[in-house]
């Protein structure tokens, strides 16, 4: 014989933090990412704009990219072990700003460059029974140890993928690459006539790692072409491909 | 209802230097050290660390193959060396990131170089030196005017060497001493060049801002001025609803999702990407997901779709990407319009209460 079970999934209810104002979760914080010397520190800040308190766990953790340049918290990355947040837990009084010291250890002895961390907030759920849901925000934190800065950026292949180029760039500098508009230049030719600079969809490049840079190739451009690639910040680099549009 | 969080953007500095062109493009070379930051990480400092940001006032680049910024005390004539590398586009700076002489203030912009001179806020002297041999002079008005490799050359405070009649003003805590239009006058006289302003470094990748007649010598007629302004990164997250009602259910049923409304606020212009997850259901697990529809500008992430619920991954699974942007956002914020319901029939399970969190994450670029 079959049981049909009653399933109660609580009405959680939260009772209003005062009249007409739901309670709600949400957080702001500042700086959104930092870049921190090695035996430096800084100070987030975050602030409470709901009408009740906001409770916040803080801790450190770590930062990779995926191959687009998205953020995926890891356990821990290369910086992960050089920072630490002063406050475990912190909480902010409605309307108020709270703040949590950030300080990165003197990482002496490790070679110069960047080491991606980050330091996660997390607000606590409203509690109550249901289904809570809660808000976390990742600060990137790059940590610097000083020395000779190299700055070098490697192109590899292009991809057409429909109407967007995939470019693939490789740093093999030791300082994290910001690829924008000004860095990894590509331009659409036909012939001796430039038809399109492209704009990139911005992205960080860590030190030694790998990834693509994404162009998104106007309506108005079809057929054969020729793509030139330049890289030029710091150092100078080019590729040329042939590539059907 | 919907609430939406007005944003206090905290503006941390503004300010300008604001002089007169009339002296722009005098001068001998190039590549000139256009601010200095001597206070780094001291108390009530603005920033954590010393900073020499170089300006290339000429109209070709700059090699920086073998060059150094070299510093030495007010009277020493003991200097420490820092390399640089790469090159310096016309009207571009170069920022170059020195010791902390303590834990307060902000970081610095990301720097072109890093070195570990510790620049006294009283009194010294920075050389732009085409050359890695530490310079020898300084001990007296003038000394250096005729060494090998000197691009530039700046006294401040008590130094005892400097261009021209006197040596520049000091900075304090919260300024930098800059060079006058932006950068481009040099008129080899560092108490006429140099003035106080509220320190605001820039790096390589500060849009190019020429000097109009570099290297030429003319000078022009009317007076410019330039303002800087740092404004912090700022990141906010805020939801529609903390909790999801389902209401009462039986096994077997299909249900309407929840709304949940998620309002993103980012003024970084790499944007962010957004993500969720949850935690599985006590006392046992339900079948959980989410759609999602992007806002203006946002793109969805791969497996995402406004109509279909994609199941939700229980931590420490990986997160499911709901979506990102690639500039800032508006300042009413991103409204990222999420759905969360069960991906099928709900199951027989036993009767009870059955609680999970849904946990939304938002991480800039």
């Amino acid at each position: 014989m079959r049981v049909v079970l009653l399933v109660l999934l609580a009405a959680a209810t939260v009772a209003p933090a005062s009249a007409g104002a739901p309670r709600r979760s949400g957080l702001a914080v500042w700086p959104a990412r930092a870049t921190l010397v090695a035996g430096s520190a800084t100070t987030l800040r975050i602030a409470n704009r709901t009408r009740s308190s906001v409770s916040v766990a803080v801790r450190a953790l770590g930062l990779t990219l995926d191959l687009h340049g998205s953020p995926r918290l890891v356990r821990a990355s290369a910086g992960t072990s050089l920072v630490s947040v002063r406050t475990a837990h912190v909480v902010v009084a409605p309307g108020a700003v709270g703040s949590v010291g950030v300080r990165v250890s003197a990482g002496r002895g490790l070679p110069p460059g960047d080491r991606p961390a980050l330091v996660l907030l997390t607000a606590r759920s409203a509690g109550g029974a249901g289904i809570g849901v809660r808000v976390r925000i990742g600060v990137p934190v790059e940590v610097r140890v000083p020395g000779l800065v190299r700055r070098r950026l490697v192109l590899g292949a292009l991809r057409v993928r429909g109407r967007r180029l995939e470019l693939a760039v490789r740093n093999s500098g030791n300082v994290t690459e910001r690829l924008g508009r000004d860095s990894v230049v590509v331009e659409v030719w036909r012939g001796s006539r430039r038809l399109a600079t492209l704009q990139p969809r911005p992205r960080d490049l860590f030190p030694r790692a790998r990834g693509v840079v994404e162009y998104r190739v106007p309506k108005r451009i079809h057929g054969k072409a020729r793509v030139r690639a330049r890289v030029s910040v710091p150092t100078t680099g080019r590729r040329a491909f042939s590539v059907a549009l | 209802m919907r609430h939406r969080h007005l944003l206090l953007v905290p503006l941390v500095i503004a300010l300008l230097c604001a002089s007169s062109a009339a002296h722009a493009g005098s001068g001998s070379t190039s590549l000139v050290v256009a601010q200095l930051y001597a206070s780094g990480g001291n108390s009530g400092a603005t920033y954590a660390n010393d900073y020499v940001e170089l300006f290339n006032r000429g109209t070709s680049s700059v090699d920086l193959t073998g060059w150094t910024v070299q510093y030495a005390s007010a009277a020493s004539t003991s200097w420490s060396a820092t390399a640089l590398s790469g090159t310096v586009a016309p009207g571009r700076a170069y920022l170059v990131q020195l010791a902390s002489g303590g834990t307060n203030g902000v970081s610095l912009p990301a720097a072109d170089a890093t070195g570990t001179s510790n620049l006294a806020a009283t009194g010294g002297k920075v050389a732009v030196v085409n050359g890695a041999t530490p310079l020898s002079c300084g001990a007296t008005a003038g000394s250096c005017a005729g060494s090998a490799g000197v691009a530039d050359f700046v006294g401040y405070g008590t130094a005892a060497d400097f261009e021209g009649a006197d040596a520049a003003p000091a900075p304090d805590a919260t300024s930098a001493i800059a060079r006058a239009a932006g950068g481009c006058t040099d008129t080899d006289s560092n108490t006429d060049d140099f003035s106080t302003i509220a320190a605001a470094p820039v790096n390589s990748s500060a849009p190019a801002s020429p000097c109009s007649g570099s290297g030429g010598g003319s000078s022009s007629a009317f007076a410019s001025a330039s303002v800087r302004l740092q404004i912090q990164p700022v990141i906010a997250i805020a939801l529609g609803q903390p909790t999801l009602d389902f209401g009462g259910l039986v096994a077997g049923a299909t249900t309407q999702p929840v709304s949940e409304s998620v309002t993103v606020t980012s003024n970084d212009t790499a944007g962010y990407t957004l993500t969720a997850h949850r935690s599985a259901f006590t006392p046992r697990d339900l079948p959980l997901g989410l759609s999602a529809t992007a806002p203006s500008g946002g793109s969805l992430g791969a497996g995402i779709s406004p109509t279909t619920l994609a199941a939700l991954p229980i931590a420490p699974a990986a997160d499911l990407a709901i979506g990102s942007t690639s500039a800032a956002a508006p300042a009413a914020g991103d409204i990222w319009a999420t759905k969360i319901g069960f991906t099928g029939p709900l199951p027989s399970v036993p009767a009870g209460q059955y609680t999970a969190t849904v946990t939304y994450t938002v991480i800039p670029r």
